[in-house]
């Protein structure tokens, strides 16, 4: 007895076609897009009519505001017009025609030419409507939304071109598989999403989150992790729907509809189901495996895909072999150019040096200053990828001679790298190693600016009779990344920075991306070099490292300085650090009362490096760095401490 | 069945066609453009509020993590002044919102206008200026006009607050306060 063929039952058969059904393939997927984008939009519609209020004169949305950001070639046809289509309550017009419209689309037995004219009135209201709300309050179903009509309306248009329709399917399928793909690669760039604590951070919210998610992922850091990477792998790997095999492209596709489920449930994003869903019979219909070509697809050869064998195969030919040489040979070439851009840079590089190169202990060192003169020597002490240079101003504007020294540490402008970890005993050693070299007298007034703060407290720690005063200019603080939630979280975009940038250097793009418009505040003959310098990928390789040092070392040593009742200690603030972080002002307090003889000073527009770097602001430390030394001077004279006095100075 | 090829070749048509591909290829072009932080100023000329050319990075590199709150208070006829008052705009998590969610829009346009407002703050410090712009207006016209005020109300004041949501360890920051603004 014949069985009959599997089959599904003609009345849901029917049912589909009625729904759904095409006059061809291309239709097929249209009808679908149509469809089930409408529903996201008709509920969206509906959302708004239910929040009517939002959109009167008084609301959020009101018009007598929102009409200041209407474009220039709206405002043309006159503000009454306007006011008209968009004033309250004429603009729930536009609201009900986008619900009418939806339900249009939604409902099946409509014509193309209907359906063609019912998208294109998705496409203008929605327009109007993204218009009307000055941009706000929009996400990213509204936006797919948008280009699903377009495309929906355009394809109606080439109704007898099968090229153009078909063009409009594949630029369909570009712009979602780009929309995933961007999402996973902006994710992938961000620290936070790489260890995972993104996920806390946007279910902990009320908005985007929900309290019972956010508890699993709080007290479960690998649950998070293992969801932050599940979205950036899931998201990176989803134009490979468009290629895969067909068990594989259907699983991207579940996987997908699945993900928004879930982004539905727990962040409320409910619209955006059906934005996204309803474009994969179109990605569909392009992927190689899932669309109609796949049966008439010419199929591999069987030769052409076994794997390790066949590549071995194919490196023993006579061609593979020859293949395999010349791609060796082009690996060796680009190493040598490698080698050989690196070095022209380096000569480069040298050619610029503005100071001196000293050696010590084998190694060149790069300074800047004079060791002839009168009273207590000037020590600065430089920045994360800071050469000496950046005290250009500030060296320029001491008394003439004074005995001051710059200098550039080990892999930081032009002084030579070193092997050994820069560690708190190591930094001292060799700072004190520069200071015999160069025959710079004590005492001396160390100068720091950010994290060679943290380096002149490790150095006076280990020589306290060496040292005679200190200057912190906007300097870190060695608790601030523990007691600054705002710090705390800046840090892993801070590593990720310096890892960028060294990786724009390493490809020569820094100089044109502006971040060394800066040094060009430094005095004419220093800036072109400093420049230079700061394009250079090592500096910021020293400066990754030397913040890792900073975090295990150089911070819990620096902490351990004890406070003197003599020695003067002066303390600069840049107002925009203050401004960025109100704990800073707190933190840059206690800096100050490492002395009982201390002075404060907050210049109010200056920046973290402008306070140095920019000629206006660096009078300021050079005021302080003056300060500390007249009283070292004075205590020196009198043979003994100064009387204990605080001062503030400045805003 | 194959079809018979053209005999002449349809001018209009592959006009058109060729037109459709520039204009695609034009699209998809600038929202590759339109997903790095700094974008070419004409991509707002074209699309000033993003609704064709949108940025698709969804909570990444920087999520946001703090929920804001809108807040405003009185000075009343004798100088004296009310006490905080939060006007409550985000809703709870649920399940309906699977489904139905109208409150999102106006959740949302929060952060979006205190983004705007923010960025605006950073770069500048004139506040007669950060008074004009739309993000400030905007809400200074929902407090003004749609909060209720107790009687004797000459001028209102609105705060910008963030938190932490579920998180209660976390104290809540001050993100910006206006100036007092009379009544109408």
């Amino acid at each position: 007895m014949e069985r009959p063929p599997l089959s599904p039952a003609p009345f849901a058969r029917d049912l589909a076609h009625r729904l759904w059904g095409g006059q061809d393939d291309i239709d097929g997927v249209l009808r679908k897009l149509e469809m089930f984008t409408s529903v996201g939009a008709t509920i969206g519609a509906f959302e708004q009519l239910a929040a009517s209020r939002t959109l009167s004169d008084d609301g959020l949305f009101g018009w007598p505001v929102m009409r200041l950001r209407s474009p220039q070639w709206w405002r043309s046809i006159g503000d009454e017009r306007l006011a008209g289509i968009f004033g309250y309550p004429q603009v729930m017009g536009l609201v009900q025609t986008r619900a009418l419209a939806g339900l249009g689309l939604i409902l099946p037995g409509g014509s193309r030419a209907q359906r063609g004219v019912l998208s294109a009135s998705m496409c203008a209201t929605a327009h109007g409507l993204h218009t009307r709300m000055g941009g706000y309050g929009l996400d990213g179903s509204d936006h797919l939304s948008f280009i699903n009509y377009f495309v929906a309306a355009a394809e109606k248009a080439f109704g007898n071109d099968r090229r153009a329709r078909e063009a409009l399917v594949k630029f369909l399928a570009a712009q979602v598989c780009g929309a995933y793909f961007s999402a996973g690669v902006a994710k992938l760039a961000s620290p936070v999403w790489r260890n995972g604590t993104a996920i806390p951070e946007i279910f902990r919210t009320t908005m985007f989150g929900d309290s019972g998610f956010y508890r699993v992922v709080n007290e479960h850091p690998l649950i998070a992790k293992a969801v932050a990477w599940g979205t950036i792998a899931g998201e990176l790997a989803f134009p490979l729907v468009l290629v895969a095999p067909r068990p594989v492209a259907r699983g991207i596709l579940a996987s997908g509809f699945a993900f928004h489920i879930g982004n539905a449930r727990f962040m409320g994003l409910n619209r955006f189901i059906w934005s996204y869903c309803s474009t994969y019979p179109a990605l569909a219909h392009v992927s190689r495996s899932l669309g109609p070509r796949t049966e008439s697809a010419p199929r591999v050869p069987a030769s052409a895909g076994r794997g390790a064998a066949g590549l071995a195969h194919a490196m023993t030919s006579k061609r593979g072999a020859a293949l395999a040489a010349a791609g060796a040979g082009a690996a060796a070439l680009a190493g040598v150019a490698v080698h050989r851009v690196a070095r022209a840079r380096q000569d480069r590089l040298m050619r610029s040096l503005p100071g001196s190169l000293v050696r010590v202990g084998a190694r060149d060192v790069h300074v800047m200053g004079e060791n002839r003169g009168e009273g207590p020597a000037v020590v600065f002490e430089n920045g994360l990828a800071a050469p000496a240079t950046q005290w250009g101003w500030v060296m320029r504007g001491l008394r003439p001679g004074t005995p001051c020294l710059a200098y550039d540490r080990p892999g930081v402008g032009w002084s030579e790298a070193a092997r050994r970890r820069p560690d708190p005993d190591e930094a001292a050693t060799r700072l004190l190693g520069l200071l015999r070299e160069v025959g710079l007298k004590p005492p001396y007034i160390l100068v720091g600016h950010s994290v060679g703060g943290l380096l002149i407290r490790c150095f006076a720690r280990r020589h306290p009779e060496l040292v005679g005063g200190m200057v912190f200019v906007d300097s870190s603080h060695p608790e601030q990344f523990r007691r600054s939630p705002k710090q705390r979280e800046a840090l892993p975009w801070i590593r990720q920075r310096l890892a960028t940038t060294q990786a724009q250097a390493a490809a020569g793009l820094l100089k044109y991306s502006g971040r060394t418009d800066q040094m060009n505040a430094l005095p004419d003959d220093l800036a072109a070099a400093t420049r230079d310098c700061v394009s250079h990928p090592r500096i910021w390789g020293t400066a990754r490292r030397e913040l890792a040092e900073s975090q295990r070392t150089w911070s819990a040593d620096a902490s351990l300085l004890p406070s003197s009742a003599s020695k003067p200690v002066a303390v600069v603030t840049a107002g925009e650090t203050v401004r960025s972080d109100p704990l800073h002002t707190g933190l840059q307090q206690e800096l100050a009362l490492l002395s009982e003889v201390s002075r404060r000073d907050v210049v109010s527009d200056a920046g973290h490096e402008s306070l140095v770097l920019a000629e206006k602001y660096a009078p300021r430390v050079v005021e302080a760095v003056e300060w500390v030394r007249a009283r070292v001077s004075a205590a020196a004279g009198e043979g003994g401490a100064d009387a204990p006095s605080t001062a503030a100075a400045g805003e | 069945m194959d079809q018979p090829l053209p005999s002449t070749v349809d001018l209009p048509r592959t006009a058109a066609r060729y037109g459709l591909y520039a204009l695609l290829v034009t699209w998809a072009g600038l929202t590759v453009a339109k997903q790095f932080r700094k974008t070419p100023k004409v991509l707002t000329r074209i699309d000033p509020i993003n609704t064709a050319i949108p940025v698709t990075t969804f909570f990444a590199p920087n999520p946001g993590k703090t929920d804001i709150h809108l807040l405003k208070r009185e000075k009343l006829a004798d100088g004296a002044l009310t006490e905080w008052s939060e006007y409550p705009l985000i809703e709870r998590r649920s399940l309906r919102h699977m489904l139905w969610h109208p409150s999102r829009r106006v959740e949302k346009l929060l952060p979006d206008a205190v983004s705007e407002l923010t960025q605006v703050a950073l770069e500048e410090q004139r506040i007669e200026y950060l008074q004009l712009t739309i993000p400030y207006l905007s809400l200074l016209n929902f407090v003004t006009n749609a909060c209720e005020h107790p009687d004797g109300t000459r001028e209102v004041q609105f705060l910008i607050v963030t938190s932490a949501g579920f998180e209660e360890n976390e104290e809540p920051r001050t993100l910006f306060a206006s100036d007092f603004h009379p009544i109408a």
